[in-house]
């Protein structure tokens, strides 16, 4: 095995050990359960609270994670590719929702239909594209599964003729569910030390 | 050219290996700060295994070689020990990758 590759494994091992407290699958999961209580409800208010508890999440890591594992600031290079991956997805996602907003003319009568009838299905195969996109990137295995779960849940609810509400709501609660069981697993794991503000 | 010669070409890769870099306890430490920006020293103490005391006598050794700066700042009034490798230290872990792969080639020829 190459140098290279040893260094991206070590740089995955630390991205995996500094993200093993679920707080990332606990802020998607609001986000997506946020989105489909819109669906539900057809009130906008539910998708910003789904997307409130984003502004949280650097001080829950330092208040919860970074006194027990440490801080560690990743080098900008990775975030700069990583930004660019999930900018690129969300251009694709955007691009999309104008192309079939602005342009139906542009589609065949049958795929109108279709987008008409299985909406969801796009934005789920950029989810899971996204989720595939930060596993490969920082080595968190566990984003491959939600983007399964993703492809799954939206195409079982498609199959099955069920509100979209519920199967968005679903993938959201399974996310919510197992960044809860990664927080408490961390927690217990990863007790408070003693010496809490000796670092030296 | 005479065989002493000659050896000591064979093992110049191994003589350019900085020492420094190559105890273990202290290429955990680069290897671990050569690929994140910053990282504190709890971090460190957890990734790399090492006790508190080893730590820190190590990261003594290398900020001395230049390789790496501690910086102390209060984030909500609780310290944090900052530990970021320099440019020379990049430098050196880079230099030091290279001197080890070319051992390593020599050795498989």
């Amino acid at each position: 095995m190459s140098q290279e590759q040893d260094f991206k494994k070590l740089q995955q091992k630390t991205y995996r050990s500094y993200h093993q407290d679920g707080l990332i699958d606990i802020i998607i999961g609001l986000a997506i359960i946020g989105f489909g209580l819109n669906i539900a409800f057809d009130n906008a208010a539910f998708l910003f609270m789904g997307w409130l508890p984003i502004v949280l999440y650097v001080p829950m890591k330092n208040r919860i994670t970074v006194p027990r594992v440490g801080y560690v600031k990743f080098q900008s290079s990775n975030k700069i590719v990583f930004g660019l991956v999930l900018a690129g997805l969300l251009v694709l996602l955007l691009g999309l929702f104008v192309f079939v907003i602005s342009g139906p003319e542009l589609l065949s009568k049958e795929m109108q239909d279709w987008l008409q009838q299985y909406y969801l299905l796009p934005i789920a195969v950029i989810a899971a594209l996204c989720f595939i996109g930060g596993a490969l990137l920082t080595g968190i295995t566990r984003l491959y599964v939600y983007a399964l779960v993703f492809l799954l849940t939206f195409s079982a609810g498609n199959w099955f003729n069920l509100h979209p509400a519920i199967y968005v709501i679903s993938t959201g609660a399974v996310i919510e569910i197992a960044g809860l069981w990664l927080l408490v697993r961390f927690l217990r794991e990863h007790p408070l030390p003693v010496e809490e503000n000796a670092h030296e | 050219m005479s065989e002493n010669d000659s050896s000591s070409e064979e093992l110049q890769p191994i003589s350019e290996i900085d020492p420094l870099i190559h105890a273990p306890t202290r290429l955990k430490i680069m290897a671990y700060l050569s690929i994140v920006e910053s990282a504190d020293f709890t971090f460190l103490m957890n990734q790399t295994g090492l006790t508190r005391g080893n730590l820190s006598v190590n990261l003594r050794k290398l900020e001395e070689a230049g390789y790496v700066s501690i910086t102390k700042e209060f984030v909500d009034r609780i310290p944090r020990t900052l530990i970021r490798l320099t440019g020379e230290g990049r430098r050196a872990i880079q230099v030091y990758r290279d001197n080890m792969q070319a051992v390593l080639n020599d050795l498989l020829k």
